[in-house]
């Protein structure tokens, strides 16, 4: 056991030696006080610890609103682009050079060759990484924690879902610069390559997503434009394709009539091409770790308001969610985004990404411990 | 199990790259003695000590150390070593650094600290102890990398190029060291090309030159294979006896004759025939190699691109088959 600890402990010192980590500290206390900064009063809400005010019948102390509006700013904005891009990014920055410095001569000579074999050297540094990330991570989401309590009046654990999810997603990509970093010895191609991965997977992810919500809108619009045909034929109305109709009734909605290819030949090209396109991202994005999916799990646990799920879709989505309680939102919009957002069972976004993980993992433990030094 | 602390066959090692650092190596290392590992730059002394603790595979070969097969692990713990071009974390103290080797060789809590202090006082360097490794010179370094290297109480120390760097009083403290770690019944082994350094104090001597073994054995062994005599005088020598004394084998310069012989019987008629001739013999000098005379030697002779030794030189070892 002490030789891990050994290692572990000589992993936070080595961290703790680089001013990035200070530097990491630095910004994520200085985001955690921007959030504890917001706050609600009886008259509306406030930022900068009541520097700057403004007043608002919806957003003050006490109002369902002012509850989402400020769970959704951590979980849309700060966790969102925070937490699962800065601060992984920070976290990988840090944590690159650690590979190649225990492959080097001068050093693998002082680890490599005492009583820990190279499989557990190669364990302990990464479980050291991955601790070190944890607790930035915990910290801050501790912060966020406490503030939720003070400027909403009630505990909120479930912003803890946060931590281990941005760790999978550090996971992901570690585990790949890992691989890079063992196979090149060169921290600068593996952060870079590490980057292109998380760019190229995150791009796949996007377009994937929005094939999905083609499709949705096309075939909600499919849907609509039946209703209509059928209108039109109970009106005894010949609904010409290209979108002019003759003769005009009243109870007819000109334009979902002209926004659409007229006829159901035509329609259904379209939505199948965009079906086949769909599919074949939906295999390209299998093999990516799925770092937005992962994060939005989150999305899907965090409770607001008691309920959870409402964290769901863009900040724009949420509000507008919150807008439509209670009159059953019939919007097509939040519909889709909704479905959308459900398109990936957890299991699938994680799972997937996982066995991309332990591929990368097992592939950089054989090449740790077969190099030569 | 064999007797040596060290039993090595056939040890070879190509890296990538086809370059034969290792050429079939036999090692016997016995314990208890301090063992030179010699030969000249690109040797393979330090792919040796690399192969021994499990920084590059072998690529052939059969191996014991401590008496298990070469890379087990537990066997390492009760190894120490000072690698070469030793880099250790520069932002630890001196004490930090010993203190680590110790956690990563599961050295008990209760002795860590006071092993440290015993050593840091061995090499000196209890006074800077505090303070970070990026702040230390190159001699400071490699004391502090001597002393990692014992904390685990070793039976065997690897120590490759373990004066690099280190000042003369340094070097002196290293050799009592040396010694008094031998009286502990450790074995150190150790690679070096300084040979001054190793002539006081080392038991057995292995010389290495491009991957092969070309001698091995006890140094006074080694060197008193080829003894000379050395026999100073004033005077010019008439040159009938010089014909005469070189016909016979002695080599003559103006001043000095030297004779291949361990025996100072043989010498004397030599003497008699310098004072028969009236000139004064200054000195009569028994020589012996000196470990570097012996490793050029070795060197020189395996190395078929640099010419014959210089007639007159006064050794020409003698090849010794690895045993
Ligand atoms: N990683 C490596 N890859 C390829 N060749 C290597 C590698 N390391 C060493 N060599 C080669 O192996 C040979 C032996 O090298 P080694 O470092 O063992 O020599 P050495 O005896 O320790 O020399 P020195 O006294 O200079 O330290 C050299 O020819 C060297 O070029
Ligand atoms: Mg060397």
């Amino acid at each position: 056991m002490k030789p891990y600890l050994t290692i572990l402990l000589d992993s936070f010192r080595m961290l703790k030696a680089r001013a990035i980590f200070w530097v990491t500290l630095g910004i994520s206390l200085f985001v955690a006080l921007i959030y504890l900064s917001i706050g609600f009063d009886e008259k509306g809400m406030s930022f900068f610890f009541g520097l700057s005010h403004f007043e608002s019948d919806n957003f003050r102390a006490g109002t369902s609103a002012s509850e989402t509006l400020y769970v959704a700013i951590f979980t849309k904005l700060i966790a969102e682009y925070w937490l699962s891009w800065i601060a992984v990014l920070l976290g990988l920055i840090s944590c690159a050079a650690i590979f190649p410095d225990a492959l080097k001569e001068g050093a693998a000579g002082m680890i490599l060759t005492k009583k820990l074999s190279r499989i557990q050297v190669f364990l302990a540094k990464f479980v050291g990484s991955l601790l070190f990330v944890t607790i930035q991570v915990v910290i801050f989401v501790a912060i966020v924690f406490v503030a939720m309590r003070w400027r909403l009046g009630s505990w909120n654990p479930s912003v803890f879902w946060c931590v281990p999810l941005i760790l999978l997603v550090f996971t992901y990509l570690y585990s790949f610069m890992m691989l890079i970093a063992v196979k090149t010895k060169s921290v600068m191609t593996a952060l870079i390559l590490t980057l292109v991965l998380w760019f190229v997977s995150s791009i796949v992810g996007v377009i994937e997503g929005q094939l999905y919500e083609g499709i949705q809108m096309t075939e909600m619009m499919d849907e609509s434009r039946r209703v209509v045909d059928q209108q039109a034929q109970a009106a005894q109305v010949q609904v010409i394709p290209n979108g002019e109709e003759v003769p005009m009734e009243e109870d007819r909605d000109p334009e979902v009539v002209e926004e659409f290819p007229a006829t159901e030949s035509e329609r259904s090209t379209s939505s199948s091409t965009l079906k086949l396109w769909h599919k074949r991202m939906v295999a390209v994005y299998a093999v990516f770790p799925k770092t937005g999916r992962t994060m939005e799990v989150a999305d899907r646990l965090l409770v607001i308001n008691g309920k959870k799920g409402i964290a769901k879709g863009s900040f724009s989505v949420i509000m507008m969610r919150l807008a439509f309680e209670g009159d059953e939102g019939d919007d097509e919009y939040l519909e889709v985004s909704e479905k959308s957002a459900d398109r990936h069972s957890t299991g699938y976004a994680i799972g997937t990404s996982l066995i991309f993980a332990l591929v990368m993992l097992v592939l950089a433990a054989w090449i740790f411990c077969r190099k030569e030094i | 199990m064999s007797d040596y602390v060290l039993d090595l066959s056939g040890i070879r090692k190509t890296y990538r790259g086809g370059v034969e650092a290792l050429k079939g190596i036999d090692l016997q290392v016995p314990r208890g003695c301090i063992y030179g590992l010699l030969g000249p730059n690109g040797a393979g002394k330090s792919t040796m000590i690399k192969i021994l603790t499990t920084l590059i595979r072998k690529s052939g070969g059969d191996g014991t150390m401590l008496g298990k097969p070469i890379g087990d692990r537990r066997t390492l713990q009760k190894v120490g070593l000072l690698p070469e071009h030793a880099q250790f974390p520069d932002y630890l103290t001196g004490r930090q650094v010993i203190e680590f080797t110790a956690g990563l060789q599961d050295v008990a809590a209760s002795e860590v600290q006071k092993r440290t202090d015993t050593l840091l006082e061995l090499v000196d360097m209890t006074e800077a102890e505090g303070r970070k490794m990026k702040g230390y010179s190159k001699g400071m370094k490699q004391r502090i990398g001597i002393a990692q290297a014992l904390v685990n109480d070793p039976e065997i120390v690897f120590l490759d190029e373990p004066t690099d760097g280190v000042d003369p009083a340094g070097r002196r403290d290293f050799r009592l060291l040396m010694k008094r770690l031998r009286e502990e019944g450790r074995t150190i082994f150790i690679n070096t090309h300084i040979l001054s350094e190793l002539e006081p104090i080392v038991d057995r001597v292995a010389i290495v030159s491009h991957g092969e073994l070309l001698g091995e054995g006890v140094l006074d062994d080694l060197r008193s294979r080829k003894p000379d005599y050395h026999v100073e005088y004033e005077g010019a020598l008439s040159p009938t006896t010089q014909a005469s004394m070189e016909s016979g084998g002695l080599i003559v310069s103006s001043g000095l004759i030297t004779m291949s012989t361990s025996k100072a019987e043989d010498v004397q008629p030599v003497i008699d025939q310098l004072r028969s001739e009236g000139l004064v013999v200054s000195r009569v000098e028994r020589k012996t190699q000196s470990l570097e005379e012996l490793f050029m030697g070795f060197v020189d002779q395996s190395n078929v691109a640099v010419p014959p030794p210089i007639p007159g030189a006064p050794i020409q070892p003698s090849f010794l088959p690895p045993s």
